[in-house]
Order: C-alpha cells, then sequence, then structure tokens
C-alpha cells in the first residue's frame, strides 16, 4: 500500500470505530427504552387484571 | 439522572467528535510535512494525530477498568462495578484504533506490519485481548458473583500490564518509536506537531468522558430492566 493510501485508510478506520461506537450506543438505548416500555406495560396490565379479578 | 447522563453523554460525544474532526483536518492540512529523505513513507506519520491520542484514551479507561474492579473486590459495590463493563468496552474500542493504525503505518514505514520482538507491540495487543475478553465475557455470563470475579480480576491483571506497556518504549526500544513527551534529549516532536496531537487527546478525552456518560445510563438501564422482568416473573 502506498503511503497516502496508508494514511487514508487509517483516518477511515478511526472514523469508522468512533461512528460505528456511537451508533451502537444509540441503537442500544433505544432498544433498552423500548424493552423498559413494554415491561412496565406489562407488569401495569397484570396489576390491573388481578385488582379486576379481587373486586369481582 | 438516566436522562441528565445521556443528554451530558450525547453533548460530550458531539464536542469531541467535532474537536477529533478539527485535529484530523489540521493534522492532514496545517501540520508541517517531515522530512522526506529521513522517512520512508513521510505522509503516513501524520497517523500519529490520532494513534497517540486513541492509545492515551485506552490507558484512561483501562483506569475506570481498574477503579472498578478493585471496588468489586474490595467493597462489592454494584456502583463501581458498572466501570468493568465501561472500561472494557472503551479500551477495546481505542485499542481497535491503535492495533489497526499502528501496523497500517509500520508497514508503510518499516516494511512489516508487526515486530514480535517489540515489547510495546506485544503488550499493547495483550490488552486488547483482554479488553476484548471482559466485553465478551460480560456478555455471555449472567450478572453473578462468580463471573464479575472473573471480569474483575481480567481487569485487575490489564491494568497492571498498562505500565509495562508505557514504559516499554524507554526500557527496551526495539522498533517503536520512542516516547513523544518526556523522552529525554533528541525526543520530542515539532510545536506544532505537538500542538495537533495534544488537541487530538482534549479530543478524545471529551468524548471518551461522554461515551462513559452514556455507558452508564445503558447499564442503569438494563439493571432496571432486569429488576422489572423479576418482577414480571413473580406476577405470572
Amino acid at each position: 500500500m502506498n503511503d497516502m493510501a496508508t494514511l487514508a485508510t487509517a483516518y477511515l478506520t478511526f472514523a469508522a470505530l468512533i461512528g460505528g461506537y456511537t451508533w451502537h450506543m444509540i441503537s442500544r438505548l433505544s432498544d433498552l427504552h423500548l424493552r423498559l416500555d413494554a415491561t412496565e406495560e406489562a407488569i401495569s396490565h397484570l396489576d390491573k387484571e388481578k385488582a379486576g379479578e379481587s373486586d369481582e | 439522572m438516566t436522562r441528565r447522563l445521556v443528554t451530558v453523554g450525547g453533548g460530550l460525544v458531539l464536542i469531541g467528535f467535532g474537536l477529533l474532526t478539527l485535529t484530523a483536518y489540521l493534522g492532514l492540512m496545517w501540520a508541517p510535512d517531515v522530512d522526506a529523505e529521513a522517512w520512508n513513507a513521510p505522509n503516513s506519520y501524520r497517523i500519529l494525530f490520532l494513534h497517540v491520542p486513541f492509545a492515551w484514551a485506552s490507558f484512561m479507561a483501562f483506569g475506570l477498568l481498574f477503579v472498578g474492579s478493585l471496588g468489586w473486590f474490595l467493597k462489592r459495590s454494584d456502583k463501581l462495578w458498572k466501570l468493568v463493563p465501561i472500561g472494557g468496552e472503551t479500551g477495546l474500542l481505542y485499542c481497535l484504533g491503535v492495533l489497526i493504525s499502528g501496523p497500517l503505518w509500520g508497514a508503510a514505514e518499516w516494511g512489516v506490519p508487526w515486530d514480535w520482538s517489540d515489547v510495546r507491540l506485544n503488550t499493547f495487543a495483550i490488552l486488547g485481548g483482554l479488553a476484548l475478553f471482559i466485553v465478551l465475557g460480560h456478555r455471555a455470563s449472567d450478572d453473578g458473583e462468580e463471573s464479575r470475579d472473573t471480569l474483575a480480576a481480567v481487569g485487575l491483571f490489564g491494568f497492571g500490564l498498562v505500565p509495562i506497556t508505557y514504559m516499554a518504549t524507554r526500557w527496551w526500544q526495539e522498533r517503536h518509536p520512542g516516547p513523544v513527551i518526556g523522552g529525554g534529549e533528541g525526543s520530542g516532536l515539532a510545536p506544532e506537531i505537538l500542538q495537533v496531537m495534544l488537541m487530538g487527546a482534549l479530543a478524545t478525552m471529551i468524548l471518551l468522558a461522554g461515551q462513559v456518560c452514556i455507558s452508564w445510563a445503558v447499564q442503569d438501564g438494563e439493571a432496571r430492566l432486569r429488576r422489572l422482568q423479576r418482577e414480571l416473573e413473580g406476577h405470572e
């Protein structure tokens, strides 16, 4: 590989690593929010069901 | 708390990314050329503007790993434990940057990408391997006391390698260039080159701080999800 190609490859590597990790963190956070919301909703649904049963 | 951490972390990541882009621009366009007669690949020296800051950031990440591992062993602190996966992940990120860009430069300048007799190269590669082990080990195992003990022990060993890696070019310089700061007479860099490199170091430190904040928020969120899932299993 020539001198300039080496330099370009190295800088692209740095950009890919930083960009890739940032993207990974964003997708992990958004996935986590979805899973937290779904779990909280399931718990509140079960709570309501139980409350309904005890009223009856 | 988590939302604020994400906001602060996001802001720091943006500032760090902006500064890193400016460093890359200055490193490529503004920093002076080196003596083309003295180097085989005179343009590739510009890799140093990000290679060295990435190496320093990886040492900082291993510092976090050390604090987390020690906090787990001495106090069984769940809070400090979070620094183990955070330090492992960010350590791996910056180690990869160094371990890819270094051999690229070596291939252009020395004619070979790696020298197995150079202590700096080999201890740094071991550090990268340890960071990879911590990241994969954390994802693959249940978050129990035994797995935390194992990963924290690896973290302590990894941090023990940091001073050896840092001092390797002073003690046994084979092929890797000598230290650029505090290396004694005959070492050092031209002022413009040093300024750009220090700007790169500041950028990676800010970026690392932002990544740590976001990663901490992710760890918090995952712990909360585990609690909620246990609660849900109790309901069913």
